[in-house]
């Protein structure tokens, strides 16, 4: 295949700009992607099948379930990793995360947590997760005395939390100190955060 | 705060203000993003694996997969990309589980309605030799192929969801066309 039919396809030419001998093989590609676009029948059956399965999950949303499920005591020891790489440095009862929409009346309280990533020549830092709607602007961490460690305190409720650190607002960093991960589904990897309530608060 | 229940009703509200709808305990307004994406999944399905039933299973599964990472889905606005990327790893786990190319012979294809007899029985044609050719490329390479040809994705993109690199993506998609451009002088 030629090499600039490949460009073409990539988009780098105009069939115009083609040898005059590639037209017709441009033409035989451009059919051939045109039946691959094809749209498909819609199937009016997946919807159904699709919101039976969620119907089941209604009265306990998966991602509550699973937070729940995390937070089992089979869990206990890789939770309390994360806890202490997480670095609780504050027990502040009736707290609230900002980010806390969800109804829900663990929310309550909140520890706040702290978020650290060594990042030197970056120009911003935040972090994005559960907690916060996986905003990436919401939750900066600052660097104030410029030695490349940035940080932030943030409220979390208790449960287990799932977050990334995001770099100059485009790049998606894993905390390479959490003890826990998770498939987000783009082929990386979300850390996992559990924070606890203790049983009675600090004074 | 109590959900605006007008914006739950409303087919045409944009992703993000679905999930936000989801995330708040409205789990009916899945259905919304269940009907615009289903088309754009079952056909990337039905050319990955060549079989409408076995297509309809994995869309069927991506979808309740989706829901229950919802958590996890990062930017809102591009549900339907990271569902392909749900539905492309899923696929893509199917075919090398199955570990060997099943003839792509299943589907009747659907050619688009709004093409007259003669356009469509020329699509259908094409669908059918396409359906064959891609059948005989490489999981990776199909996949690939698809995503960069069909879903018109950047390779950035495709690296993100895949995990592969985007010069390894770039030389599976030459490979696929390679393959695909001898078939087509056959029938030239």
């Amino acid at each position: 295949m030629h090499t600039q039919l490949h460009e073409y396809l990539e988009g780098d030419h105009t069939a115009s700009a083609l040898a005059e001998e590639l037209r017709s093989a441009a033409a035989d590609w451009d059919a051939l992607l045109e039946a691959v676009r094809t749209p498909e029948r819609p199937l009016p059956w997946l919807e159904g099948r699709v919101m039976h399965a969620v119907a089941a999950h209604a009265a306990r949303p998966a991602w509550r379930g699973r937070l729940r499920a995390l937070a089992r005591p089979r869990y206990a020891a890789a939770v309390a990793a994360v806890v202490v790489i997480a670095a609780a440095v504050l027990l502040r009862p009736a707290a609230r995360a900002p980010s806390a929409a969800r109804p829900d009346p663990v929310d309550a309280a909140a520890i706040f947590v702290q978020f650290a990533l060594e990042a030197p020549g970056a120009r911003t830092v935040s972090v994005t997760g559960s907690f916060n709607q996986w905003s990436s602007r919401a939750t900066p961490l600052t660097d104030v005395d410029g030695d490349g460690v940035w940080t932030a305190l943030v409220p979390l409720g208790p449960g287990v939390h799932q977050y990334m650190f995001v770099v100059d607002e485009v790049e998606w960093v894993t905390d390479p100190r959490a003890g826990r991960y998770v498939d987000d589904g783009f082929g990386r990897n979300n850390a996992v955060i559990a924070v606890a309530m203790p049983s009675s608060p600090a004074s | 705060m109590e959900p605006d229940s007008s914006a739950a009703a409303a087919p045409d509200a944009d992703d993000e203000t679905i999930i936000v709808r989801i995330r708040d305990g409205d789990a009916e307004a899945y259905r919304h993003l269940v009907r615009r994406h289903q088309p754009r999944l079952f056909r990337y399905a039905v050319r990955m694996t060549g079989d409408a039933d076995v297509a309809m299973d994995l869309v069927q599964n991506a979808f309740i997969r989706a829901y229950e990472r919802l958590d996890q889905c990062r930017e809102p606005g591009r549900f339907g990309q990271w569902a392909l990327a749900i539905l492309a790893n899923e696929s893509r786990h199917h075919l090398r589980r199955r570990r060997r190319h099943q003839p792509l012979d299943r589907h009747t294809a659907s050619p688009s309605p709004g093409f007259g007899p003669a356009r469509q029985a020329e699509q259908r044609e094409l669908l059918d030799i396409l359906s064959g050719a891609l059948a005989r490329l490489p999981v990776d390479q199909r996949e690939a192929f698809l995503l960069r040809h069909m879903e018109g994705l950047s390779y950035a993109d495709i690296s993100g969801m895949t995990g592969a690199s985007v010069s390894a993506l770039k030389q599976r998609v030459h490979r696929a066309r390679e393959t695909l451009e001898v078939l087509l002088q056959e029938i030239r």
